[in-house]
C-alpha cells in the first residue's frame, strides 16, 4: 500500500539543493500572490483603506464594530451558513444515490456521465445565467408546468427570485445542481476502491441491512465522504458567483452572503476596509476545513 | 448471486396481482389529475403499463423494485393531490378515497419491503437495472435540463420565446438563427472568447513553468518534508478568491494593470498553481525511480534526467494540468469582475452575464446561445481528463 520504500539507489539520491532551486519560484509566487494578500486582507480589515486613496491608518476594531451591527451582515452570515449546510445535506444524499447507480459499467455510461457532469464543468456564471432564465418572473418554465398541472394560479405566479423564501430555495437549488456532479464523481472514486468481499462476507456472517450500513459501508466510505463534504463546504461557503448573478443578495438582503456582501461593500461601495472585514469572517471556516483536510491526508498517509 | 434464488409460485401470483393493483391505482391518480382521458387512451395506458410491468417482472427481481417505485409515486401523488386539490376544493369524498389509496400503497410497500428490498438496498448486491435506469434518468434530466433549455431558447424566435401562453418545451414557430447572428455580429462575444483564449494560454504557460519543476522537486528531491510542503501548497488552494480579491484589487491598481487582461495573467495562476503542483506530485511519484537511475547511469545530470526522461513520459499528466488550468481560467469569475470594467477587455465568464444585459433588458436568446457555445467545448475537454482531476481532489483518500 503506502509503505514508502526506504531503499535509496545511488542515482536517485535526494538532492535538496537542486530541489530547492526547482520549487522556490513556485513557492515564491504562492507567497507573493496568496500569502501576502491574505495577510493584507487581514490588515485592511483593521484599517481605513478606500478605493482612490493611498493612505492607510490603523483603526483597530472600528470596521468590525460597524459591520457586526449592520443588519446586512447579520443576514449574510446566517444565510451563508444556511446555504452551505442545506446544500451539503442535499448534495450528500443525491450524490450517494447517483454514485451507486453509476458504479457498474453499462452501455452509454460515458454519455450519461458527460450529461451529469455538465453543471460542474461548465463555467459557473454561465450555468447560473441559464437558471436565471428558468426562474424568470414571467417566462419561468417551472411556473408554466405548475400552472399546467393546476397547482398555481395563472394570475399570481410565484416570483422565484423575488420572494424571500423562494429566492433562498432557488440559491440552494442552484448550489446543489452545481455540486452534485462533483460529489458524485468523488464518491464514485471512493466506491470503486471498496473491496467487494467485505460487505459480502458480512452478509454471510449474518449482518443485517443497518448493521452492514453503519458498521461496514459507512466507516469505509468516511474519508471519501469527508473529502466530498469539505470541498463542497468550501465551494458553497466562499462562492459569490451564484448569488451575485441570481439575486445579487436581494430581495432586501434575504439571500445576501458573506462573499457577496464583501464585494458589494468593498468594491462597489469603494470601502475596501469594510469589504476586507467582511471577508475575514471566511477565515475561521477555512481554518476548520483545512484542519479536517489535513486529518484526512494524514490518516491515509499512515495506513 | 441473489437474483438466482428461485421464487416460489405462490409469491409470484400474489406479486403479479400487486403489480396490477398498483397500476390501477396509478391510473386512478393520473385520472384525478388530468381529469378525463378518453376511453381509448385509457386502454392504451393500461396496456402499456401492464406490458412494462410484466416485462420488467421477468427480469430477476428488478420488477419488485420497479413496483416499489410505482407504489412510492402513487403514495406521494395521492398525498399531493390530497393537500393541494381535494382539501382545498373541499372534495371530501375524493379526499377519503385518496387517504384510503395512500394507506393501501403504504401497506403494499411495507409488504414488499419485507421481501427483497432489504437486500437490494443493503449495499450488498448492486441495484437492479430497473432502479439504476430510473435513478439515472431522473438525475440526468434534472442536471442537464438547464443546458437543454439554453439550446432551445437559443434558436427560438422572440415572439415564441416571450409568450407565456405557449408550450415552452417545443418550437411553436420556426427555429431561427437571429440570436446567434446578434451574438456574433453585434456584441463583444468573439472578443471575449479571444481574450479568454489568450489569458488561458498565457496562464497555462506560467503554470507549467512554475508547477512542473516544483512538483518534481517536492515529489523526488526533497524527501519527507517535501511531502509536507506539498500538502501545505495544496491547502493554499483552499484559500478562495473571495478572500483575496480586495487586497489584490489594490495590488493590481498599484501595478497599473487595472482594466487590462494582464491583471488576470498575473493573478489567475494563484488559483491554478497549487492544485497543479498537487496533481503533478501524485503523477511523478507513480513514475518508477529506476528510469531516472538508468538515465543518470548513462551520464545525464539529475536535471538532465528530469528534462530528457521524466517530462517526455509525463506528457499525459502535463496535459491534464493544461486542461485543468484552462478550464479554471474560463470558470474564474470574481477576479475578472473585480479587476476589469471595460467591455472590450472582458472574459467570457463575466462578459456574458454582465454585458449582454442592456440596462434592464436581457437578450435571453443571445444569452443562452452564448452560454451554450462557451460551455460545451470546455465541458467536453474537462470530461476527457476527469479521472485524473478526481485523483487530485481525493487527497489520497482513495488508493489506486
Amino acid at each position: 500500500m503506502a509503505v514508502k520504500s526506504r531503499i535509496k539507489s545511488v542515482g536517485a539520491a535526494q538532492s535538496p539543493l537542486l530541489g530547492a532551486a526547482m520549487f522556490s519560484p513556485a513557492v515564491l509566487y504562492i507567497l507573493l500572490l496568496i500569502g501576502a494578500p491574505f495577510i493584507l486582507a487581514i490588515y485592511y480589515a483593521f484599517s481605513d483603506a478606500r478605493i482612490g486613496s493611498t493612505q492607510l491608518h490603523y483603526v483597530g476594531l472600528e470596521n468590525f464594530r460597524s459591520i457586526v451591527q449592520s443588519p446586512s451582515f447579520q443576514k449574510a452570515w446566517k444565510n451563508s451558513v444556511i446555504f452551505t449546510i442545506c446544500a451539503q445535506i442535499i448534495v450528500l444524499v443525491c450524490a450517494n444515490i447517483l454514485s451507486i447507480a453509476l458504479e457498474k459499467p453499462f452501455r452509454g455510461r460515458g454519455l450519461v456521465r458527460f450529461l451529469i457532469l455538465l453543471p460542474w464543468v461548465a463555467p459557473v456564471s454561465l450555468g447560473t445565467i441559464g437558471w436565471k432564465w428558468i426562474l424568470d418572473s414571467i417566462y419561468s418554465v417551472i411556473t408554466w408546468v405548475l400552472i399546467w398541472l393546476g397547482f398555481v394560479n395563472k394570475f399570481s405566479p410565484p416570483m422565484w427570485l423575488g420572494e424571500d423564501k423562494l429566492a433562498m430555495a432557488s440559491v440552494i437549488l442552484v448550489h446543489c445542481w452545481r455540486l452534485i456532479p462533483f460529489s458524485t464523481v468523488i464518491l464514485l472514486a471512493g466506491r470503486t476502491a471498496i473491496p467487494r468481499e467485505i460487505p459480502e462476507a458480512a452478509s454471510i456472517d449474518g449482518a443485517g441491512f443497518w448493521r452492514t450500513l453503519f458498521q461496514i459501508n459507512l466507516p469505509i466510505m468516511t474519508p471519501i465522504l469527508s473529502v466530498a463534504v469539505l470541498f463542497g463546504t468550501i465551494f458553497t461557503f466562499t462562492d459569490m458567483t451564484v448569488v451575485y448573478i441570481l439575486t445579487n443578495g436581494g430581495p432586501y438582503d434575504s439571500t445576501q452572503t458573506l462573499p457577496n456582501l464583501a464585494f458589494t461593500q468593498g468594491i462597489q461601495g469603494s470601502d475596501l476596509a469594510a469589504g476586507a472585514a467582511v471577508s475575514v469572517f471566511l477565515v475561521p471556516v477555512l481554518v476548520v476545513i483545512a484542519y479536517f483536510m489535513l486529518r484526512v491526508a494524514h490518516r491515509t498517509e499512515v495506513v | 448471486m441473489i437474483s438466482g434464488v428461485k421464487r416460489p409460485l405462490g409469491i409470484s401470483v400474489i406479486s403479479i396481482l400487486v403489480v396490477l393493483a398498483a397500476v390501477a391505482m396509478l391510473l386512478r391518480t393520473l385520472q384525478v389529475h388530468v381529469a378525463g382521458l378518453s376511453g381509448v387512451g385509457r386502454l392504451c395506458v393500461v396496456v402499456a403499463f401492464t406490458v412494462i410491468a410484466i416485462g420488467l417482472w421477468t427480469r430477476h427481481n428488478g420488477a419488485r423494485i420497479f413496483l416499489f417505485f410505482l407504489l412510492l409515486c402513487d403514495a406521494l401523488s395521492s398525498l399531493v393531490a390530497l393537500f393541494l386539490y381535494a382539501l382545498r376544493q373541499s372534495h371530501y369524498r375524493l379526499a377519503g378515497f385518496l387517504v384510503l389509496q395512500f394507506c393501501i400503497a403504504t401497506l403494499l410497500m411495507w409488504y414488499l419491503q419485507r421481501a427483497s428490498l432489504r437486500r437490494a438496498f443493503g449495499g450488498v448486491s448492486a441495484w437492479p437495472t430497473a432502479v439504476k435506469t430510473l435513478v439515472l434518468t431522473i438525475f440526468t434530466v434534472l442536471l442537464a435540463f438547464p443546458f437543454y433549455w439554453m439550446a432551445i431558447a437559443a434558436f427560438k424566435q422572440n415572439i415564441d420565446l416571450y409568450n407565456a401562453e405557449n408550450n415552452p418545451f417545443i418550437f411553436n414557430l420556426k427555429p431561427t438563427l437571429d440570436h446567434i447572428r446578434l451574438l456574433f455580429g453585434e456584441t463583444g462575444f468573439v472578443r471575449w472568447l479571444a481574450n479568454t483564449a489568450l489569458v488561458g494560454g498565457i496562464v497555462v504557460a506560467i503554470t507549467l513553468l512554475l508547477a512542473v519543476p516544483a512538483a518534481y522537486a517536492l515529489a523526488r528531491l526533497t524527501g519527507r518534508w517535501g511531502e509536507r510542503l506539498g500538502i501545505a501548497i495544496f491547502l493554499t488552494y483552499l484559500v478562495p478568491p473571495t478572500l483575496l480579491f480586495i487586497p489584490l484589487s489594490r495590488v493590481v491598481a498599484v501595478l497599473g494593470l487595472q482594466d487590462t487582461i494582464w491583471s488576470l495573467v498575473l493573478v489567475d495562476p494563484s488559483i491554478t498553481i497549487p492544485f497543479s503542483i498537487w496533481l503533478l506530485m501524485g503523477f511523478f511519484k507513480s513514475i518508477p525511480k529506476e528510469l531516472e537511475d538508468a538515465a543518470m547511469v548513462d551520464g545525464l545530470s539529475r536535471f538532465g534526467a528530469f528534462i530528457k526522461m521524466v517530462i517526455p513520459i509525463s506528457v499525459s499528466g502535463i496535459l491534464t494540468v493544461v486542461i485543468f488550468t484552462f478550464t479554471l481560467v474560463t470558470q474564474e469569475f470574481v477576479y475578472a469582475l473585480t479587476f476589469i470594467s471595460p467591455e472590450s477587455q472582458q472574459m467570457v465568464g463575466v462578459g456574458i452575464p454582465i454585458f449582454l444585459v442592456r440596462g434592464d433588458v436581457y437578450f435571453w436568446g443571445a444569452l443562452m446561445a452564448a452560454c451554450l457555445v462557451a460551455s460545451l467545448p470546455i465541458a467536453f475537454l474537462y470530461n476527457l481528463f476527469l479521472n485524473r482531476f478526481i485523483a487530485g481532489f481525493t487527497v489520497g483518500a482513495v488508493k489506486g
